[in-house]
C-alpha cells in the first residue's frame, strides 16, 4: 500500500511500460552462451523417431557424459535452406557452433570464411580420407568431415523385381532397365495402377534421374571444373530421348513433368511405382513403408554392362563456425560424430552408408541382413559411380535447368538437343559462364 | 486530437518501444542491409566491393525476368479479381440471410482462409496432381477425357489461381460483408420508395457504398497474391516450363535452389518496392475514407 501512496499511477504506467520494452528488448538479443553449451544446426532432430536422429540422440548423450557441464543444443532447419541461412547468420555473428553444410555448397562456405580449422580433426586420416573429405582440407587443415554419404540410384520393389523374375542385380543396361520397367508396369483398362519407373521433372526440389547419369557417362564432362556446362552432347541426348520415351511408351508416368522428389517418393511408398530414382538415404523410410526387405538399391545401369553409368553423390560436411566462442570444444563433439564407435552407430542405428573405411568391415554382419544390403550397395555404387560436382564452381540450379530441357520435350515438343541447349544456355549466362 | 504531456507521451513511446524494435529487428533493419547488399558484390552473404547499380543491371538483363513479372501480374490480377468477384456475390448472399444461418455461412467460409497456408496448398496439389484424384475424375466424368491441369500452362496458370481465390475467399468475404453492414438501411427504403429494381439498388446504392471497402479489399489481396511463396510453390512448382513462377517463387528459387544470393536479394529489393507503392495506395485509400 504505501508503494501504491508513493508511486504516482502515470510512473507505475511507464515503468509497466519500460519493464515490457526491456523484457522484450532482452529476449530478442542474441542468445547468450552459456559456456560449454554447444549450438548446432542440422536437419535431424534428436528427439525425432528415424534412424539417423536416434544415433544422434545416443551421440549427444555419450559426449554430454564424457563432458560433464557441457550441454549440445540442437536447433533442427529445414534442410535445403540450413546452409543459405548459416552463411546470413555467419554474416550477422549469430551463427551455430557446429554446422551441418551441403556438400555442394561447401566450396561458398570455405570461400566466405564461414568455417574455422578442427584441431581435433588430422587432415591425413586415412580411414576418413575421400573426395569430399579432401575438398574440406584447406592448407593441411581439416575444417569438416562428411556425413550421410548418400548417391542417387534407383530404388525398385524387391518383391515385384521377384514376382517378375527379374533380379536385381541383372539391370545392367538401359535396355534392361526399359524392359523391367514396361513388365513391371501394371494396367487396369485406360488406367495405370502400377508404374514401372518414375523420375520426377519439376522445377522445385528436385533429384537428378537418367539425363544427367547419361550426360555423366559420355567422354564430355558435363561440367567444367569451373562450374561451366556443356550438355547438349549425343549422350545427353540419348538420356533425354530415354526418359521421354519411357513415358510415351507408358511405362513411367506423365504428370512426372510437375512432380518434385516429395511426390515421387509418396508415389513410391504408396505402392503406384516399381522402381524409381531416389537417394540412398532414403532407404529408410521407404522401407518403413513397404517393408524392409522389400526395397532394393540399384545403380543407374549404362550401355556397358561392367559398369554403372555415374550419379551425383553428395554429403554433409559438418564443421565449426568460424566465430564460435566454443571452437575447441565444438571441434571436438565434430570429430566425436565420426569416431569409430559413432560411425558404427550411424550404420547400424541410423542406415546410413559409412564415414569411415575401417566400419564397413566391423558392421560386415549388418550388411548381410537382407533388410541393410541397399547399404553396401550403395557403398559399392560411391565407389564405382560416385560423382562430385566440382568443389568451389557454383553449380547451384542445374537440376532444375535440366528438368527444364525434359518439360520442354514433353509439353512444347522441342528437338532434345535444341531443348539442351536451351538449358545450357541458361545455365551458363545465369552463372555468367562463358562458352 | 489532445497532444500528450511530457511523461505522457514518454508513457506512449514505451508502450509502443517494443512494435518499434520488433520493426526495427524484423523489417526496417533487415530491409536496409538488403538494399546495402545489393548495392555490393557478396561474399557468401557478406558485402565484399561497391558495385553501385551493377546488380539491377544484371537482374533486368536476365532473359526470364520479362516472363516471371508477366506471370506475376497475371497471376496477381486474376486471383485478385476473381476473390473479390465471388467474394462480393457471397457477401450479398450471405447479407440477405437470417442470423443463424448466416453465421454459419460465415463459418464455412472462413474456414479456408483458417487452415494453414501450406496444408491448403498440399490440398490442391494432390486435388490437381494424381491421375486417381478427385479433379481428373470430375473431369472425365464431364466428358474431358484424361486432362492434367498441371501439364499445361493455361490450365496451371487457372489451378492457380483457383487455389489462391479458395484460399482468400472467407477472408474477402468478411471484409465486404462489414462494409455491406455499414450501409445505412434507409438508403434501400428511399432506392426502393423510388421504384427502384434490385439491379439499380445494387448498382447506385450498394456498389458505390462498398467502393472503399472493395478497393482496400483488392489492394490488400494484391499485396498478399504478390508475396505468396507457399502456394506457387507448393500447387504447381513454378511449372510448367515456368508458367507459374512468380516474383516471390523466384526469390525462394533464386536463394533455396540456385543458390544465386545476390540475385535473389536484388530482386526482393525490387518486390520491397512495389510492395511500398502498394501499401501507400492502401493508406491513401483509408485516409479518404476517414476523411
Amino acid at each position: 500500500m504505501i508503494g501504491h501512496r508513493n508511486l504516482a499511477p502515470r510512473r507505475v504506467r511507464a515503468l509497466a511500460a519500460a519493464a515490457f520494452s526491456l523484457g522484450l528488448a532482452g529476449s530478442l538479443a542474441a542468445p547468450a552462451h552459456a559456456d560449454g553449451t554447444i549450438r548446432m544446426w542440422t536437419f535431424l532432430n534428436p528427439d525425432g523417431t528415424s534412424g539417423r536422429e536416434q544415433a544422434l540422440k545416443q551421440m549427444i548423450g555419450a559426449f554430454e557424459a564424457s563432458h560433464p557441464g557441457v550441454a549440445v543444443q540442437v536447433e533442427q532447419q529445414v534442410w535445403d535452406q540450413m546452409t543459405p541461412k548459416f552463411l546470413a547468420a555467419h554474416a550477422s555473428g549469430s551463427a551455430p557452433d557446429v554446422i551441418w553444410v551441403h556438400s555442394e555448397m561447401l566450396g561458398g562456405v570455405l570461400d566466405a570464411g564461414a568455417l574455422g580449422p578442427i584441431a581435433a580433426l588430422a587432415a591425413a586420416d586415412a580411414d576418413l580420407a575421400n573426395s569430399l573429405y579432401a575438398s574440406a582440407t584447406v592448407d593441411g587443415a581439416q575444417y569438416g568431415v562428411g556425413h550421410s554419404y548418400t548417391i542417387m540410384g534407383i530404388h525398385a520393389r524387391a518383391d515385384w523385381l521377384k514376382e517378375a523374375g527379374i533380379a536385381p542385380d541383372s539391370i545392367k543396361t538401359w535396355a534392361d532397365l526399359e524392359d523391367a520397367a514396361a513388365r513391371l508396369t501394371v494396367r487396369n483398362g485406360d488406367t495405370v495402377e502400377r508404374w514401372g519407373f518414375c523420375q520426377h521433372f519439376g522445377m522445385a526440389k528436385v533429384d537428378p534421374g537418367i539425363l544427367l547419369a547419361s550426360m555423366l557417362a559420355g567422354e564430355t564432362p558435363a561440367f567444367a571444373p569451373d562450374g561451366t556446362a556443356t550438355w547438349a552432347t549425343p549422350e545427353a541426348v540419348a538420356g533425354l530421348e530415354r526418359s521421354v520415351k519411357l513415358i510415351r511408351d507408358g511405362v513411367s508416368p506423365p504428370d512426372a513433368a510437375n512432380w518434385n522428389n516429395d511426390d515421387m517418393y509418396d508415389q513410391f511408398a504408396a505402392g503406384r511405382c516399381a522402381m524409381a530414382t531416389g537417394t540412398a538415404v532414403r532407404v529408410p523410410k521407404m522401407q518403413e513403408a513397404v517393408g524392409a526387405e522389400n526395397v532394393a538399391f540399384l545403380p543407374y545401369p549404362s550401355d556397358d554392362p561392367s559398369r554403372p553409368s555415374p550419379q551425383v553423390m553428395n554429403a554433409w560436411i559438418v564443421g565449426v563456425w568460424s566465430g564460435s566462442e566454443v571452437a575447441d570444444l565444438a571441434g571436438e563433439f565434430v570429430a566425436a560424430l565420426s569416431s569409430p564407435e559413432s560411425d558404427r552407430l550411424w550404420v547400424t542405428v541410423g542406415g546410413a552408408v559409412p564415414v569411415r573405411g575401417s566400419t564397413a568391415g566391423a558392421v560386415g554382419d549388418f550388411f548381410d541382413d537382407p533388410a541393410n544390403q541397399y547399404l553396401r550397395s550403395a557403398m559399392e555404387y560411391i565407389r564405382s559411380g560416385g560423382w562430385v560436382a566440382p568443389i568451389g564452381a557454383d553449380v547451384g540450379g542445374y537440376r532444375d535447368d535440366m528438368n527444364r530441357a525434359v518439360q520442354s520435350v514433353l509439353i512444347n515438343g522441342t528437338d532434345p538437343g535444341a531443348a539442351l541447349e536451351e538449358a545450357e544456355a541458361a545455365y551458363n549466362a545465369r552463372h555468367g559462364y562463358a562458352r | 486530437m489532445r497532444q500528450g504531456t511530457g511523461s505522457g507521451s514518454l508513457t506512449g513511446l514505451l508502450f509502443v518501444l517494443p512494435a518499434i524494435l520488433l520493426l526495427v529487428i524484423l523489417l526496417y533493419g533487415p530491409a536496409a542491409m538488403s538494399i546495402f547488399n545489393s548495392l555490393h558484390t557478396l561474399k557468401g552473404v557478406t558485402p565484399d566491393r561497391f558495385v553501385g547499380l551493377d546488380n539491377y543491371a544484371r537482374l533486368l538483363a536476365n532473359p526470364t525476368l520479362p516472363s516471371v513479372v508477366w506471370t506475376t501480374t497475371v497471376f496477381v490480377i486474376l486471383a485478385t479479381v476473381l476473390t473479390v468477384a465471388l467474394a462480393t456475390l457471397i457477401a450479398l448472399a450471405a447479407d440477405s440471410l437470417p442470423a443463424t444461418p448466416a453465421r454459419i455461412a460465415q463459418i464455412g467460409i472462413i474456414l479456408p482462409w483458417a487452415i494453414s497456408a501450406v496444408v491448403g496448398a498440399l490440398l490442391f496439389r494432390w486435388f490437381y496432381i494424381s491421375d486417381l484424384g478427385l479433379f481428373r475424375h470430375a473431369l472425365a466424368a464431364l466428358g474431358f477425357g484424361n486432362v492434367d491441369p498441371l501439364m499445361n500452362p493455361t490450365t496451371a496458370m487457372a489451378a492457380l489461381v483457383a487455389s489462391a481465390a479458395w484460399k482468400k475467399l472467407g477472408f474477402a468475404v468478411i471484409l465486404i460483408l462489414a462494409g455491406l453492414k455499414a450501409i445505412p438501411r434507409d438508403l434501400y427504403e428511399a432506392a426502393h420508395v423510388d421504384g427502384a429494381s434490385g439491379f439499380q439498388v445494387f448498382r447506385l446504392v450498394t456498389l458505390p457504398m462498398l467502393a472503399g471497402p472493395l478497393l482496400i479489399c483488392t489492394v490488400v489481396l494484391a499485396i498478399a497474391d504478390l508475396n505468396s511463396v507457399e502456394l506457387p510453390l507448393v500447387v504447381t512448382g513454378g511449372g510448367p516450363l515456368g508458367s507459374t513462377t512468380t516474383v516471390a517463387l523466384a526469390i525462394y528459387s533464386m536463394a533455396f535452389s540456385q543458390y544465386d544470393i545476390q540475385g535473389a536479394l536484388t530482386l526482393a529489393v525490387l518486390t520491397f518496392l512495389i510492395n511500398i507503392v502498394l501499401v501507400a495506395v492502401y493508406v491513401r485509400i483509408v485516409r479518404r475514407r476517414r476523411a
